[in-house]
Formats: structure tokens, sequence, C-alpha cells
């Protein structure tokens, strides 16, 4: 039923509109939630109970309410006492077949008993081949909504935040701790889990509205505040990180906000906590301040005629309010003198309750004010502690980090006046910590007395959410569960959505009941990140996939490449037809983009030392213009890379790596440069994106080139393993190589990146008559495997030293030092590793795939197969492998064991090199 | 009303990179961390690093001034220009952009005009240099040019919730 308006209301009645809920239309203001909208209308069922399917209705009416998950549209566990409702909305029941007036799965009452702790356990432990039957079954009665098969719409985003203090809560101690902190000139983070700041003033009474719009006014024109409310802090974390699920951001579907503030002030209030007693999950039994907040806020009377459980103010006030909302208040139950409720009756919603004066009142409504619970755990993941105060009946935040303070009601109790009064002081506090001043002491508020009221002499439901009641709880402490971590594992009370906000502090209290042990020695379970359940979709945030293209990626795509991910760069791997582009580079000419080969320019008198260092071979008499193939290994002589560095200048050189291995080189240099011998004069600068990068290759690229450039390319005046400086294509400071991965006549061109693509196309122009065609990866990977070029991490591995890898002819043992030189020495001492060799299997259609094992007597592994294609130029399949040193004897015949099961011999070849071994070609 | 966000590609700009003389004159002008501007852009990138950013096409000049300022130590300069891609994020929302792809406090306390720092922007190493214009705060940002086209998307999704807009530079 809607009451005509409330002073304090949340809604805009000039803004009504329609929604459907369980296929029927319903009215609805701007403002309201589903749940309130529902209410007025009349609706009081809104799911069932996740083990019995009992009837469950509004409890706290907000957030945490546990019996009003629902689903919107193809949202799931949406909260409809928290969510506002919109124009169109389609709300369904969720996980009840096949209505929700009509569960079948409700016949689980009717076998409670056996449903108590633990039942999973019991009941389908055994036999344990049925367990995939069992599942099968139990996962039509799991709870929650339909999670849709396609992603939602809209983004989940996140981003970082650096407040000087972050204020979790916006009630009157968290607004005026916000103030404080913003007038000393901090920048303050204030969240709030409702849609406006208020916490309970919102629905107060004049004085609290008056006092509200105050703070309010305060902090919308004080500088230095943000206010993200709908938004709650999930948890603090390692090194004071504090991150808030912002659900009404802008433009988003929700916000993860990673905040490192100075100072983390917890205002959060308190919540209410229900009474445990028979009946007491049935539609119409509320929180005071549930009823509280559907009369003030959303102009609800949510029942007609109502019995109160009252042991504070806040049940005092909702007997006020609810007979100002025209609810016939038939009984008024004190729990300070006495009173108590013994039992509430119904099926589908209260009927009745039974008071302890043997008496039985007809009402439609049971509203309790029985005590609360102080939220501490976001102080207890800050590594504070929390201490049960009997006089209180609640726990109190304790021992606190000298960076968490504790406002307001969490703390203590107080008028509205003491609770700003505090807030301000800890608002001050916190201002002076986040400038780095020593803590001093702020006078606590002191929580007021109130009557330990947990649960009555009935057994009724402790943890709403996952359907445990105190009877299970008792039970599971009979069995021998007598620790409340323990309690908590087995009866899972405590651990669905509500986590503990609402019954955590009645099943401390029933175990500690039935262990005869205080509140205190039973203690209580750990509060664990995340607060509230987290979507999977803004833990997740934006997708950042870093990618790196070349300067010619957008030619590569025009023209139907096929992307291959190498790492981060995005590469061609074909073009349609990679035989064919082998073939082209063996009989005329080919480009490729090899952009991502790694380019470290080296400068400084000490660039001879370095190279010496860290390579194995030697390079004191490198003379400028030259071009030598380096190999680098690690101190354990595992080969880390390979690639050419040439001599441009006196003291200048640019040095060449793999693809794949350019950040992890630059790194290496920099280490030896900068930890080692810090007195060189060597300075690195990376140059691989400086250039755009094109390998011309084939017998006729030097008359390709040559049409482009002013360099003397002729065999004599620019032998192979050399490097000039010049124009290509009218391109000024290009460094062209001699060099060739594909072992054919081969220049590399580095072209100042911007150029790349005007190059690159003029080369294709100008050589179309010599049957230009570019190349891609695949290519030139069965190009260089023709060849018996190895590939670092491919044709080696984490183990591979430089002999393993057939580099015997690279390392210089007789060299005064170099990195790994030690290991290697005594790896040319031994016999007992595995060899890279040329391999070309018997039947040559036959291409064993990569990783294939080669094994001997049947089964023992020794060796495998790094590389295999077919070959375009032999027509017949070629291979490298890693072999044991014994069977890399030259035609010795190995056995290679294929997927499919099969043995194929396999030819030790007498040299890498599958097509000219002799490098004609490649010096032609 | 707030300046509008606006993205602006700044890659031609001249970039030259200094290595050494951490005693002389470029850091004296510009320690590490800090930029300053003087015509052209000098940006104390790395404790022995500097960038001057300058007009494009002006290379050979800057190389040739640095040349002449050097005092004899060791010190290698590289005209760097086609290395990195540089785009200039300026609005009065600039800095809310930087919080979604960057972890580093952008507040003006931690971050004052002339400020640089190295980071991660969404996944990507990249230095960024606060460098306001007319008192409009506005950011170069620095990245491997390869990555150029990424980071350029990033911003543009971070941006749209404020409108950003993309400018000619």
């Amino acid at each position: 039923m809607r009451l005509p308006p409330q002073p304090g209301e949340a809604i805009d009645r000039t803004t009504a509109f329609t929604f459907t809920w369980d296929g029927r239309s319903y009215p609805a203001y701007a403002g309201d939630t589903i749940a309130s909208a529902l209410a007025a209308a009349g609706v009081r069922v809104f799911s069932r109970s996740l083990k019995y399917h009992r009837p469950r209705g509004l409890l706290t009416a907000d957030f945490h309410d546990p019996g009003c998950l629902v689903q919107v549209g193809d949202e799931p566990n949406v909260r409809a006492a928290h969510r506002r409702v919109e124009p169109g909305m389609t709300v369904r029941p969720q996980a009840v077949w096949p209505s929700l007036r009509w569960d079948v799965k409700s016949a689980n009452q009717l076998v409670g008993k056996a449903l108590t702790a633990g039942f999973y356990y019991k009941t389908f432990i055994k036999p344990r081949p049925l367990w995939p039957a069992y599942e099968r079954v139990l996962r039509r009665f799991s709870p929650g909504g339909e999670v849709p098969a396609e992603p939602p719409d809209g983004r989940y985003d996140q981003r970082y935040a650096h407040p000087d203090v972050l204020v979790a809560g916006g009630g009157p101690a968290g607004l005026a701790a916000a103030l404080a902190a913003a007038e000393a000139g901090l920048q303050v983070l204030l969240v709030d889990e409702q849609h406006e700041l208020g916490g309970h003033l919102l629905w107060g009474d004049d004085g609290d509205r008056a006092a509200l719009r105050d703070l309010r006014g305060a902090v919308a024109a004080a500088d230095g505040i943000e206010v993200l409310t709908d938004a709650v802090v999930t948890g603090r974390y390692d090194g004071g990180r504090v991150v808030v699920l912002q659900r009404s951001a802008p433009g988003v579907v929700e916000r993860l906000v990673k905040a490192r503030p100075r100072v983390l002030v917890a205002a959060p209030g308190l919540i209410e906590r229900p009474y445990v007693v028979a009946g007491n999950d049935l539609p119409g039994v509320l929180l005071s301040t549930a009823a509280r907040r559907l009369v003030n806020r959303y102009a609800v009377r949510p029942g007609q005629r109502a019995v109160v459980l009252t042991a504070n103010n806040s049940g005092d006030a909702a007997v006020g309010d609810l007979t100002r909302a025209g609810v016939d208040v038939r009984r008024v139950l004190d729990a300070r003198r006495g009173d108590d409720v013994v039992r509430v009756r119904g099926r589908r919603g209260v009927r009745a309750v039974e008071c302890s004066d043997g008496s039985t009142v007809a009402c439609d409504l049971l509203v309790t004010a029985v005590g609360w619970t102080a939220p501490t755990s976001l102080l207890t993941m800050a590594g504070g502690r929390s201490r049960y105060l009997a006089s209180a009946a609640r726990f109190v935040p304790a021992d606190l980090p000298d960076d968490v303070l504790a406002a307001g009601g969490i703390v203590g109790d107080g008028s509205t006046a003491d609770l700003v009064a505090h807030g301000r002081a800890v608002g001050h506090e916190a201002a002076r910590r986040a400038r780095g001043l020593p803590p001093a002491h702020v006078a606590d508020l002191e929580p007021g007395p109130h009557p330990e009221l947990f649960h009555g002499r009935s057994n009724g439901i402790v943890d709403l959410a996952e359907d445990v009641s105190a009877d299970d709880l008792r039970a599971a402490v009979a069995e021998g569960y007598d620790s409340i971590e323990l309690v908590k594992r087995y009866t899972t009370a405590t651990m669905g959505p509500t986590q503990g906000k609402l019954e955590a502090v009645n099943t401390i209290a029933v175990v500690a009941a039935a262990t005869g042990r205080s509140i205190e020695e039973t203690g209580t379970t750990t509060g664990r990140p995340p607060y509230v359940p987290v979507s999977l979709g803004v833990l997740a945030g934006r997708r950042y996939q870093p990618v790196r293209r070349s300067p010619m990626h957008t030619w590569h795509v025009e023209h139907g490449a096929t992307p291959l991910v190498a790492g981060a760069w995005i590469r061609p791997d074909h073009y349609g037809d990679p035989a064919g582009e082998v073939c082209a580079v063996r009989q005329g000419v080919g480009i490729i983009d090899v952009t991502p080969l790694g380019k470290l320019a080296l400068h400084g008198p000490d660039v001879a030392d370095l190279l010496e260092l860290l390579y194995v071979n030697r390079w004191r008499k490198l003379a400028v213009g030259s071009v030598r193939y380096g190999v680098m290994c690690t101190e354990d002589g595992v080969v880390l890379d390979d690639g050419v560095t040439g001599r441009l200048g006196e003291d200048r050189y640019l040095m060449t790596t793999t693809s794949s291995g350019a950040t992890t080189v630059e790194h290496w240099v920099e280490r030896w440069l900068q930890t080692e011998r810090p007195h060189w004069q060597v300075h690195l600068v990376p140059m691989t994106d400086a250039y755009a990068s094109i390998n011309v290759a084939g017998p006729r690229s030097r008359e390709l080139v040559g049409r482009l450039t002013d360099i003397d390319l002729a065999p004599e005046a620019f032998p192979y393993m050399r490097v000039r400086l010049g124009r290509v294509a009218g391109v000024a400071d290009c460094v062209v190589w001699r060099i060739g991965f594909t072992g054919e006549l081969s220049f590399e061109l580095h072209v100042p990146a911007a150029f790349g693509q005007r190059v690159w196309e003029a080369l294709l122009e100008v050589g179309a008559d010599l049957g230009v065609r570019p190349f891609g990866v695949e290519a030139q990977r069965i190009l260089r495997l023709e060849k018996g070029h190895l590939i670092v991490g491919q044709d080696t591995d984490g183990l591979t030293q430089a002999y393993g890898a057939g580099l015997d002819w690279a390392v210089k043992l007789d060299k005064d030092d170099f990195v790994g030189k030690p290991e290697l020495a005594w790896q040319r001492a031994r016999d007992d590793y595995l060899v890279l060799v040329g391999l070309q299997p018997v039947d040559p259609a036959v291409v064993p795939p990569e990783s294939c094992q080669i094994i001997e007597d049947g089964q023992r592994i020794v060796g495998r197969v790094t590389s295999s294609r077919m070959s375009p130029t032999l027509d017949r399949a070629v291979c490298l492998g890693l072999v044991a040193a014994r069977l890399s004897e030259p035609g010795t015949t190995v056995t290679v064991l294929l997927p499919d099961g099969r043995r194929v011999p396999v030819l030790v070849m007498p040299q890498l090199a599958h097509v000219d071994p002799e490098g004609v070609r490649l010096r032609g | 009303m707030a300046e509008p966000l606006r993205l602006t590609d700044c890659t031609a700009l001249t970039k030259v990179l200094v290595r050494g003389g951490a005693d002389g004159a470029l850091a004296a002008g510009a320690p590490y961390g800090r930029a300053r501007r003087d015509g052209s852009l000098l940006v104390g990138l790395l404790p022995d690093g500097w960038l001057v950013i300058a007009p494009p096409g002006s290379a050979t000049d800057v190389v040739d001034r640095v040349d002449a300022g050097r005092d004899g130590g060791f010190i290698t300069v590289v005209d760097v220009t086609h290395a990195y891609t540089l785009v200039r994020l300026t609005g009065a929302a600039a800095p809310s952009v930087l919080e979604k792809v960057c972890s580093i406090d952008v507040a003006e306390a931690a971050t004052p005009d002339g400020a640089v720092f190295r980071s991660l922007l969404a996944g990507i190493t990249a230095s960024v240099v606060r460098d306001d214009e007319g008192g409009t705060r506005s950011y170069l940002l620095l990245c491997d040019r390869s990555y150029g086209q990424y980071l350029v998307d990033v911003l543009l999704d971070a941006g749209a919730e404020y409108d950003i807009g993309v400018h000619p530079h």
C-alpha cells in the first residue's frame, strides 16, 4: 500500500511508469527500488529459500536483504531491495519451478529433518561412482539466477585513486569525518553503499533530516571530497590498497576503484540483527530499520496489523512510524522489560505471533528491534581486531593499525550530534596521520547498554541466505564441530551472499550456548574480502591486450595477410601461399617485414669489450662496416640469444637480436653495464621501433635494391656480412645489411620507421618486373630451416648450451673471459648432452610434427624434433632435432615416434643445412 | 566551462635522446623526473638520460646544440624521433582518463606541472610528462612506436566517457 507523500521520501511521484514482475505489470515511481514498488503493490513474496524453498519476503529492505535476490532481464542475483526500478524493467523470481507461488521444491520442507547440517557429506558420500548422478540432480536445486549465454551489454571498468583519506560510510559520522579531513586541505574519497548520502538519517525524523541537509550541503560545498554513492568498499588489502565497487558509475555497468589512501576511516554504522525464533523467515517479519525505510523513504505501508518486539530506540521509533502510517500496532513487546516472541505463525506470510505471556496476536507484520552488529570485517582485513562487549551485546573494534580509524556507530552510540562530533574528531586525526604526524588518541564513542537478544525459545533460521537453523548449528556442535570456524564450514552458516552481516553474531551466540562457552570465548569467524559479492565482469575490467604493429601493418592487412601473433607483435604469417612465397625467394626475389627484430644502438669506446664479454665469439677485430654473427649465453652456458652486430662507426655499433629476445637482451646488456662493468663507457639505446626493417631476399635482390639506393651493392664493394649507411627510395639515414637468414643473397634494410611503408611499396613497385612478392613468417621459417639456421627458443630450450646447439665453431674458449665460459669449458669435456642436428626422414613425404620424440629401443626418449617442414625447394621433409650426442654422427638412422604411434626412420645429416650447405647462394 | 578533452598525435615532433653527462647542464636544466620548457622541451627521462622534444625536422639542430654544449664528458646523442609515438592528452578530464590506465597518482600534489614519470599505461611501458597548456591539464605520453596505435585506441576508449576528441597536431 502506497502512503501519501512522506517528508523524507526518495520517490519522485511526478515520474510514474510500469515494469513487470513474474509476468505481470506493476506501477512504480522513479526512486523506487524493485522491492519497494512491489511492496507498495502488495507483493510480499520475492523468492524461495535456498534449501527448504520456503517463501521469503523483505527483511532488511536494503542492499543486504537475503530474501530479495531476483533476475532482471539477463542479469541474475540482483538485489531487489537496493536496485532502483526502471521503466520497462523485466524482473523474475529465481530458481523456482513451476512458479514462485507453487514451487515444487518446497517439498523439501517435508523432509527437513533429513536436510540438516552436513547432509551433503552424509548422504552423497557413498557410493562414490554415483556422485556424477547426484551432482546432476543437486544442480537442479542450486540457487541463483540464470547466467546469460552471451556476455552482457555494457562495460565493466576499473580506475585507480590516490586519496589522502578514504571514508567508508556516508552516514553522519562518515560525512563529518570527510568534511574534517577536507577542511584540513586533504583529498577525500567518500564511499557509501546507498544511493544517497546520509545513512540512517535518511529515514529518520525531522531533526535527522535537518542535520542531514546541513551535512550534505557542506560536503557539496567542500573542496577535495569525491563522493561515490551506490558504491561499497569490498576489501582492504596488503599495502593499504582499498578496493571500491561502484555500481552507478556513468557509462559503465560497474567500476572497480583501486584506491591507495594514506588513511582509511571506517564509518559503516551498524547493521540491525534479526531475531532467531520459529517462523522468523516468514514474509512479514521485518527489522525495525526496514519498516522505517519502507515508510519514510518509499512511502510504503508494510502491513495492516503489527506486533513490534523492541529492545531499543529504533524499535520505539518504528512503532511511531507504523502508527503514523496507519498500521494497527496491536502489541508492543518490550524486550527491556522481559517481553519476548515465542513463535511466528503462518505459511505464506505472518498470520499471528505467539507472545511470551501466552497470548497469540493475529497480525500480518512482526517488526523486531533486538540489537546491532558492528560490521568490523573491513577493520579486521586491515589487521585490526574486534572484541565482544556484553553490555552492548555487540562486537566493537579494537587494536586498529595506525593508518585505519573507525568513526561513529561502529565504535559506539550517541545522538546525531554525538556521531557528528566523533566523525569530526576522527576526520581531524585522519588528516594528521595522512600528513605523517604521530597518532594521537581520539576519544571513543561509548557503546550504550543493550540486552543480549540473539535467539528465542524456539528453533528459527539463523542464516536466512543459507537456510541454516539454530538446530542445525546445535547438531553440528553435537557432532563435535565445536570451533566456530568448523561450524561455519560444516553448516555453511555465514557463507551465503550476506557473508555474516546479519547472521554472524547470532551464529556465534547459538554455538556459544551449545558449547557452554561465552561469546568472547567462542570468537568470530574471519572476515575476508570481498565484503559483498563482486561480479566477475568488474574484476576483469577492461581487457588490455597490448599489441605491436609495424609501420607496414596496414599494408599487410589490406593485402590479405594472415596474421600471426608473435609475442605482442602482429605479423603477416603468409599471403595465401607460403610454399609459393618460398619459391619466389629461391628463384627471384621476395621481401619480408622483419621490423620486430631487436635493434640496440651501442655507443662508446668500450663496446668491443662489452661484445667480447657477452658473446661467445671474438669481436675485437671487427672493422668499421663489418658485421658478425654472435651467440650470447647465460652464466650457465645456456644459449640466451643470437643475432648479428654491425660496426657503423669507430665507436658506434648496431646490435640485432631475435624478435622475441629484444627486451631480454636489452635488460641483459644493461645489467652487465650497470652492475658488473659500471666503469665501461658504453651507452645502450633501444632502436627496435626506430626502424622499419625489410629483408630483401633472393638471387635478384641485389638488382632490386640497386634500383632504389645510391649505395654500391657490387659484391666486391658490399660483400657478405657487411653493413652500409645510405639512402633507400629517397629516404636518408637507412642502414643496409648484407646478411641472410633465408640462405639466399639478401639485403636487410633498416629504414626510419615513418618511411617504412613508403620503402616497402617502392620495392614492390620497382621490382614488379623481377617478380618480387612479399613473403611472411611461415615462408621465412621454411627458408631458414632449409638453410639449417636455428631459432633460439625453438631449436634450443632452457637447458641447451652452446655446444649442444651446434655452435662449436663460434665458441672461443681461448678468449680471456666471456659470460658462460667455465660452464662451456665443462660441457666441451662431456658428451652427455643433446646435440642439434639436421634430420631427413627416410620417407621424404613424412613430416614429423615438431616436438615428436626421437626414441631408442622402442620407447626410451633420446631426443626430439625441434623444427620440421616440407621443403618446397627439395620437395621432401626436412627437420632439425636435438639428439643424444652418441647418435649425432652423420648417417646415423634414428627413430621418430609420430603422434599416431607410427615409428619412422630418420637420417642424421652431415650438417644443419639442407639447401646450399656450402653457402654459395648466400655469398652470391 | 571545463576545457574539453582532446588527444593530439605529436609523433612527428623531433625527439633526441641524450645519455650520460649526469653532472652537466642538462641535469641542471631538468633533473630526473622533471621537464623544463625552453623553446624545446627538455625531459629528465632517466637518471642519466634526457629527451629533447623539439619541432619537426629539427633533429640536426638539436644534436648540434647538445654537442656544442657538452663539457667533454662521455655522452651519447641519438635521434630517436622514429622510435616513439608521442601523443598529447589535454583537458580537465585528462587526469581521470589516466587514472583508468595508470596506477600512478596524477593529482596535483604528486605530479605537478613539469613532472615526469615512467610507468605501465594499460599494460605497456610509457613515459608521462605533465606539460600544461595555458593553465589546462595536459600530458605528453611517450611509448614505443609499435604500441602507438594500441595506446591511442585505449585512450580513446577510456576517454569516451568524457567525450574525448582527436585533434590534428
